[in-house]
C-alpha cells in the first residue's frame, strides 16, 4: 500500500461521483450502496487497499471477526488519514469516534466544518443509537447546479458488523441507512490529487461560484 | 414525497453557513449526548461501554493472564535497566518525574478506579551534589494502555545505594529503587476497560434502528418469519437488503427487536456487554504486543 494507490482510489471516487450525481437526484433517503460480507469484508473499500489495520495502530482495538479479519470504523479513518495527509502521530492516542472531533481539535492541529470537502472525516456525536458515535471518510461529493452539495459519498469500516460499507447520504436528511454526519473534520496537509499539502479540486457538476468549498 | 425531502435537505444545505471551529469549547460541546428520533421505534439501549465498570475477579484466559504476566515482567526489568544505567553514571539516587498527561479527559474520568496515576513517567539521576547526570527514557513505553501505567516506581525518590543514617541526603529518600507489585488481573482489568473506551462498536444491533424505522414508516408489505422482519423498501436503503435480523448475540452484547406489524411499530432492546466472556476469550495475536479482547 502506498500513497499513490489511495490517491488513485480517492481520485476515481470524484470523477465517479460527477458521472453519477443525476440518477442520484431520484434517491431521498440515505443509501448504503455497498455492504461487505463475512469472508470478502473488505470489499468496499478495496480501492483505499485497506484490509483492517493502519500505521497508527488504532486497530490494537478493532474487533475480530471468525474469519480473523479486524473492523473498526476508527481503524479505516486513521488508515485513510495516514496515506493521504500528513503524519499526525496524535492519531494513535484517538479515543473512540465519539471524541474524534474534540481530539482531533485539540490535538492533531484539525478544523470541523458543516461543510464537506473529499478526504474529511465524517463525524457522527453520539447518541442514545449510536453511543460511540462514528467515523467515514468523505470519498466524493455531488452538487447542484446551483452549487449547493447534493450528496456526499462515504466509505467505513465497522466494528460491530465486522465489513465495510459505502454510503450516499444526503445534507439534512436523517432517514435511511444512517443519518447525514454531524460534522466534518478537517486534518492537516491532505495530500491526495496531487501532493503537496493541498487540497484537490472538488467534484461538481453544473456552475459553481465558490459555493460550498472552503 | 422523498424527492422533494431531498430537494429540501438541498435547499438547506445551500443557505448553511460553513463554521470552521477550531476552539476546543466548541469541540467539547458536540461531544455532548445528542437524540435522535424514530418515532416508530422504541428504544431500549445498553450504557455506553465507555464508562462500563470492569469487574474484578474475571476470568481471564491463562493466555491472557500468561501475556500480561510477560509485560509486567518486561516493564519491571526495563526500570531496573535504567536503574543500573544511571547508577553506573554516577547516580547516588533517582526521582521518577511525571511527565503530561496523554490519557486524560472525559472517557478517563473514571480512570482512578484501575489505575493510581496515569501520567507517564521517567526517571533522572542525581549525582552526591543533588546535580542531575542522566535521564532515563519515558516509561510506558505503550502510552496508549491504561495497564501500562501500573508499574511505576513505588516511590518517586530513591537511592541506588545503600543508604546511610549519618547522611542528611539520606533522610529524604525512600529506600531501594522498586517499582510496585503489579498482578496480571489488575493488568488486564485496567487494560481492558482503556479499549472499551478506544473501541467503537456499533451498540451490538443499534444500527438496525434507523432501518426498522424506515421499514415501519415506508409502505411495504411487512413480515415476520424466522426471527427475520422482511420489507421490500429496505433495498431503497441497503442495496439489495430485504430484511432485518431480529435478533442477535455476541460477547460485546446482544439485542432483540420485537415487531408490532399491524401497528407498525417496534421495541428494540439491547443487553450489555458479556464481561465474563470477553475476559474468557482474551488472546494474543501473532505478531501482537497487546491483548486483545473483541
Amino acid at each position: 500500500m502506498n500513497k499513490t494507490k489511495s490517491s488513485i482510489g480517492a481520485a476515481i471516487f470524484v470523477v465517479g461521483s460527477v458521472l453519477a450525481s443525476p440518477s442520484a437526484a431520484l434517491a431521498a433517503s440515505n443509501f448504503e450502496s455497498c455492504s461487505a460480507m463475512a469472508g470478502s469484508s473488505y470489499l468496499c473499500v478495496g480501492f483505499s487497499g485497506y484490509t483492517g489495520t493502519d500505521p497508527y495502530n488504532v486497530s490494537r482495538f478493532s474487533t475480530i471477526a471468525q474469519d480473523g479479519t479486524r473492523h473498526s470504523c476508527t481503524s479505516y479513518a486513521a488508515f485513510r488519514l495516514f496515506y493521504n495527509n500528513s503524519y499526525n502521530p496524535a492519531i494513535s492516542n484517538f479515543d473512540s469516534a465519539q471524541y474524534w472531533a474534540s481530539q482531533a481539535v485539540a490535538n492533531a492541529g484539525a478544523t470541523l466544518s458543516l461543510i464537506p470537502q473529499v478526504g474529511d472525516v465524517a463525524w457522527w456525536a453520539a447518541t442514545p443509537t449510536l453511543s460511540q458515535g462514528h467515523v467515514a471518510i468523505v470519498d466524493a461529493i455531488t452538487y447542484t447546479s446551483s452549487g449547493a452539495i447534493f450528496s456526499i459519498q462515504t466509505s467505513d469500516d465497522n466494528a460491530g458488523r465486522q465489513v465495510t460499507t459505502r454510503k450516499t447520504l444526503y445534507p439534512g436528511v436523517n432517514a435511511g441507512t444512517i443519518k447525514y454526519p454531524d460534522k466534518f473534520i478537517r486534518f492537516p496537509g491532505y495530500l491526495a490529487g496531487g501532493g503537496g499539502g493541498g487540497r484537490p479540486p472538488i467534484a461538481q457538476i453544473g456552475t459553481l461560484s465558490g459555493t460550498g468549498t472552503n | 414525497m422523498r424527492a422533494l425531502t431531498a430537494f429540501l435537505a438541498a435547499l438547506i444545505a445551500l443557505t448553511s453557513v460553513q463554521t470552521d471551529a477550531s476552539s476546543s469549547s466548541l469541540a467539547r460541546s458536540i461531544d455532548a449526548l445528542t437524540n435522535e428520533d424514530y418515532p416508530n421505534v422504541e428504544v431500549h439501549v445498553a450504557p455506553p461501554i465507555d464508562q462500563t465498570l470492569v469487574e474484578r475477579g474475571l476470568p481471564w484466559s491463562s493466555e491472557s493472564l500468561g501475556f500480561a504476566q510477560k509485560i509486567i515482567s518486561s516493564q519491571t526489568k526495563s526500570f531496573e535497566k535504567e536503574i543500573s544505567r544511571l547508577a553506573s553514571s554516577g547516580a547516588e539516587t533517582v526521582l521518577a518525574v511525571s511527565d503530561p498527561q496523554i490519557l486524560r479527559g472525559k472517557p478517563y474520568k473514571d480512570a482512578s478506579l484501575y489505575v493510581r496515576n496515569l501520567h507517564p513517567w521517567h526517571l533522572e539521576g542525581l549525582n552526591s551534589s543533588g546535580k542531575v547526570i542522566g535521564r532515563s527514557r519515558q516509561f510506558p513505553s505503550d502510552t496508549r494502555d491504561m495497564g501500562n501505567y501500573l508499574v511505576r516506581p513505588k516511590s518517586s525518590r530513591c537511592s541506588v545505594r545503600l543508604s546511610a543514617w549519618w547522611n542528611p541526603f539520606d533522610w529524604f529518600t525512600n529506600g531501594t529503587c522498586v517499582t510496585t507489585q503489579v498482578s496480571a488481573s489488575a493488568y488486564l482489568r485496567a487494560s481492558l476497560a482503556t479499549a472499551l473506551k478506544k473501541a467503537t462498536i456499533e451498540d451490538s444491533g443499534s444500527w438496525l434502528v434507523p432501518q426498522i424505522d424506515y421499514a415501519l414508516a415506508s409502505n411495504c408489505e411487512l413480515t415476520v418469519r424466522h426471527d427475520e422482519l422482511f420489507c421490500d423498501a429496505l433495498t431503497q436503503i441497503v442495496e439489495g437488503q430485504r430484511s432485518i435480523k431480529l435478533s442477535g448475540k455476541s460477547k460485546l452484547g446482544g439485542y432483540s427487536i420485537s415487531v408490532d406489524v399491524a401497528a407498525r411499530k417496534a421495541i428494540y432492546r439491547a443487553t450489555t456487554i458479556d464481561q465474563r466472556a470477553i475476559a474468557k476469550g482474551a488472546k494474543v495475536l501473532a505478531g501482537d504486543s497487546y491483548v486483545s479482547f473483541f
